[in-house]
């Protein structure tokens, strides 16, 4: 029974050595299943934190840039700081959907791959002020990805009141980066809404080294458009490249805080500058306007048109070293370069033409370099090089090639030799001087037609006429471009002038005697008629008193005649007449024509008293009358209105009269 | 006795008369001998005789012209400019005269930023000048009599006629006249003094591509230093010296040699 109760207890034992092994064999195949297709531990992610200063002030906005750069099978979570004492003005966060990427496969052992489910940087902009001083911790941030948790770096700030700050600690100024630098906001015209500014790549520089110049509009204000440049940058004393690949639309506009304030920094032009010249090169403010605002419903509004002008830049450009500087070397050949020299024929005849190329190939100024140029080659005949130059601006840098195309005619059979050419540049990078020098060319030449019975073969000799042949050299060069002389014989002297002549002056100093001459010739003729109306008015009453006196001596004579006696339309028409012109004569006026009242008005302006005027119009309205008188007057009646008219006469011829008025001119002319 | 002094007179009148179309006539073979002697490429034989054709009183567009090419052809860019200047004060819209200037002038600058110096010879012309370079001496001479007589037309029209509207349109354009020939002479007396007594004078001769100005009469100290071909003003003259004033306003003085009057 106790053997029996034994044996079935070790049984039991056994069963449950053999459950525990099972459960331990099969939880062991679990375990080791579960491991063999779990996700590996990832990759530490990469968690940087960057400010874009190194100094903090309270109040003043900052921006700080985290990225997580991350790979594993997951999508990794992301949980920032909680930023405590700071104020998070504005957050982006740009996710790497791009960057992300999926691939699986199946297998195991070594041959096996593992699943990898996305690979990218998830970057954080945040811009946060802090209200108070005193330290704060930026950090850390905490990634969780395939369920493993990562942590950054924690980085301590010190935030001081304006005016006291001091560098920020060392974890937070090594991460420092992306805003603008001091040197690079050198003399920027600061606004709080928008302002332009030039930032060169380098303010110090030699003679002929590029300088890269950027000009940027900051803008706080987001609604802008119709921009333009109303004045370019002004670049005297540079050669200018434009970066051919330089677009506007691939560029993007980044976010700075300067001074405090969140700018949008957006990149207007991009030009490469050489500098021409030593000294301090100053490049001209720029003038940019845009529209700010606008559009709205049915854009009808306009916005406001805004103008900016950045401030000068000034550019320290030091002279290339004296020391080791090639007698040949001038200043425009700066950069780094080869050169080449070739020939399209080895092998020709006499009078034959053949083509020297000479080409220098490199970064620089490439438009302004000055090739070398072959000095007179005997037994050649050289013609006027033409030049040709092709330029790569872009990427930031300047490339090219600058060729001289030569032609060469052999005067002579034989070997003929093409000398080597040897150039000179200014090394920018090993800040040098380099010669470089090619290899003399052997020519074959045979026999042939001599090179003066050819036909004129092309450019520069031609503009000259009938010159002798091309000569090298600057001066030689600058007369090829310059047109000849003219043909035309003019042998006119000073004396030619018209100016000079005397028919010429004669008419200038003549002309105003002339005319000084018919001015007083007017003058003259103008005394003569008013002596002449003087005259009359004086010999006025003698006048008429004689023709009264006429008039009564013909009337009595008619009576008389068997002709007839004077009628009273004669008598009495030829007695108006007398006083009219007595009248007219004596106020020196024009009165025929007159009605009685305007000659009543004239008499009386004249000064001659009312009675004297009503009698002498009652005289003139009675002879009116009387001329058209049936029955004829008597000889006593005639003789008394011979006698009132003379009578009038006198009194009239008597009376000092008022000057005529001088506004109007009147009279007889 | 009085006879022979009558054919004495005539004999030498007569020879007057003829001498001038005859000395004409040379001065035209000279002038083509010279322009021959250019296509030969003999340019110092060129600027003498051309010299000599100045000294005998041409004063003419195409002899300065000519001049100022073949002292180009030789190198003596200042000369070449000088007379090029010449030629543009009497014909100043010259278009070779213009373009061969420009060639010299953007050689000279690059001949001086290659040594490094800024050199720009283009002259800065003011408002006066500018006037004056519109007008050639013949234009400024036949626009100004043509006004000139036209005003004296309109005062003796006024004085003749007799309607009050008429007399004040012929008064008012009198008036304008008046102005405008005010102005064309002078301009006249201003292109008269340009040709024939300008103090304006370009440098001919330099050391090292460069013209000294001093501080003061044979002094030693140099104020600063012109450009070949620079156009100055002559302030004074003294013992073989000039005062000079450049293009920016410095005074200086300069030996009279190196100086060529435009």
């Amino acid at each position: 029974m106790k053997q029996a109760l034994e044996m079935q207890s070790l049984f039991v034992r056994r069963k449950e050595i053999f459950a525990f092994w099972t459960m331990a064999i099969f939880l062991g195949s679990i375990i080791f299943v579960s491991k063999l297709y779990a996700a590996p531990k990832p990759a530490q992610p990469e968690i940087s934190v960057s400010f874009d200063r190194q100094s903090f002030i309270a109040g003043e906005p900052f921006q700080l840039e985290i990225s997580v750069a991350a790979q594993g099978q997951g999508e990794p979570k992301i949980s920032l700081p909680s930023f405590e004492g700071m104020k998070v003005l504005r957050k982006n966060v740009s996710r790497p959907s791009s960057g992300y990427s999926f691939s699986m496969s199946f297998g195991t052992g070594k041959n096996s791959q593992r699943v990898i489910k996305s690979a990218g940087t998830t970057r954080y902009d945040i811009v946060m002020v802090a209200q108070k001083l005193g330290k704060y911790n930026i950090g850390p941030v905490k990634v969780v990805l395939d369920g493993y948790t990562f942590t950054g770096k924690t980085y301590p700030i010190e935030v001081f009141e304006r005016g006291t700050a001091s560098a920020a600690p060392t974890d937070a100024a090594a991460a420092t980066k992306g805003g603008l630098t001091e040197e690079q906001l050198e003399g920027a015209r600061l606004e709080s809404d928008y302002f332009l500014h030039m930032i060169p790549s380098k303010r110090t520089c030699s003679v002929g080294e590029m300088v890269v110049l950027d000009v940027y509009l900051f803008t706080s204000v987001s609604n802008i458009r119709a921009d333009q440049f109303e004045k370019e940058p002004g670049t005297e004393g540079f050669w200018v490249e434009r970066f051919e690949d330089f677009d506007l639309r691939n560029h993007r506009n980044q976010q700075v805080v300067v001074n405090g304030v969140l700018y949008e920094q957006a990149i207007l032009k991009k030009l490469a500058l050489f500098p021409l010249k030593s000294g301090k090169l100053t490049i001209a403010p720029p003038v940019f306007s845009f529209v700010v605002g606008g559009g709205g419903f049915m854009g009808f509004s306009r916005g406001k048109m805004v103008k900016r002008a950045a401030s000068p830049v000034s550019i320290d450009v030091q002279p290339l070293p004296s020391d080791g500087r090639p007698s040949q070397f001038v200043d425009t050949n700066v950069g780094r370069y080869n050169l080449f020299v070739d020939t399209n024929e080895k092998s020709l005849k006499v009078g034959e033409p053949i083509t020297v190329t000479v080409s220098v190939r490199g970064q620089g100024n490439i438009r302004n370099v000055e090739l070398p140029v072959f000095q007179e080659v005997d037994d050649f005949k050289m013609y006027a090089p033409e030049t040709d130059v092709e330029v790569q601006a872009r990427g930031g840098s300047v490339s090219g090639m600058s060729q001289s195309r030569t032609l060469f005619i052999p005067e002579a059979e034989g070997k003929l030799t093409i000398p080597s050419l040897s150039w000179s540049y200014f090394d920018l990078v090993s800040k040098s001087y380099k010669t470089l020098k090619s290899d003399a060319m052997t020519i074959n030449v045979a026999a042939g037609k001599p090179a003066t019975q050819m036909a004129p073969l092309q450019s520069g000799s031609n503009a000259q006429g009938g010159e002798a042949s091309f000569q090298k050299g600057p001066i030689t060069r600058m007369n090829a471009k310059m047109r000849t002389i003219v043909d035309g014989v003019d042998t006119s002297t000073k004396h030619d002038y018209l100016f000079v002549q005397g028919w010429y002056l004669g008419l200038v100093f003549g002309t105003p005697a002339l005319y000084l001459l018919f001015l007083l010739a007017m003058h003259a003729r103008k005394r003569s008629v008013l002596n002449s109306q003087k005259g009359r008015s004086k010999r006025a009453e003698a006048t008429a008193q004689k023709a009264l006196h006429q008039l009564q001596k013909e009337s009595d004579s008619s009576e008389s005649s068997s002709l007839g006696s004077m009628s009273n339309d004669q008598f009495f028409s030829k007695l108006h007449k007398i006083v009219l012109m007595f009248l007219e004569h004596r106020l020196a006026q024009n009165v025929v024509g007159d009605t009685m009242g305007q000659l009543a008005a004239r008499l009386g302006n004249r000064g001659i008293h009312e009675n004297q005027v009503q009698k002498i119009i009652a005289a003139l309205e009675e002879y009116e009358f009387a001329r058209f008188a049936k029955s004829g007057s008597e000889k006593g009646q005639r003789q008394s209105e011979v006698a009132r008219a003379s009578e009038i006469i006198s009194k009239i011829a008597k009376v000092v009269l008022e000057p005529l008025p001088t506004t109007k001119k009147e009279g007889i002319q | 006795m009085t006879v022979k002094w009558l054919v004495a007179v005539a004999a030498c009148a007569s020879l007057f008369s003829f001498s001038t179309p005859m000395m004409a006539a040379s001065l035209d073979v000279m002038f083509e001998e010279a322009n021959a002697e250019f296509g030969e490429g003999n340019y110092e034989v060129v600027i003498d005789m051309y010299t000599r054709l100045e000294k005998l009183g041409v004063h003419s567009p195409a002899l300065f012209y000519n001049r100022a090419t073949s002292e180009a052809r030789v190198g003596n860019l200042g000369r070449a400019i000088q007379y090029y200047e010449k030629v543009l004060a009497i014909s100043p819209l010259d278009e070779n005269t213009v373009y061969n200037l420009k060639v010299i002038r953007d050689h000279i600058a690059r001949r001086a930023n290659q040594q490094g110096r800024d050199a720009d010879l283009a002259p800065a012309a003011g408002p006066w000048r500018a006037v004056l370079d519109r007008f050639t001496p013949m234009s400024a001479s036949a626009s100004f009599l043509v006004v000139y007589l036209l005003f004296f037309v309109a005062l003796i029209c006024r004085g003749y006629l007799k309607g009050e509207w008429i007399r004040l349109t012929i008064g008012v354009t009198a008036g304008i006249l008046f102005a405008v020939s005010i102005c064309m002479g002078a301009v006249l007396l201003g292109k008269r003094y340009q040709v024939l007594n300008a103090k304006e004078a370009v440098v001919v001769s330099v050391e090292n591509d460069l013209r000294p100005v001093y501080e003061g009469l044979s002094s030693t100290v140099k104020r600063f230093d012109l450009e070949e071909g620079s156009r100055v003003q002559i302030i004074e003259q003294k013992n073989g010296w000039f005062k000079i004033r450049d293009d920016q306003g410095r005074d200086g003085w300069v030996k009279r040699q190196t100086l060529g009057r435009i």
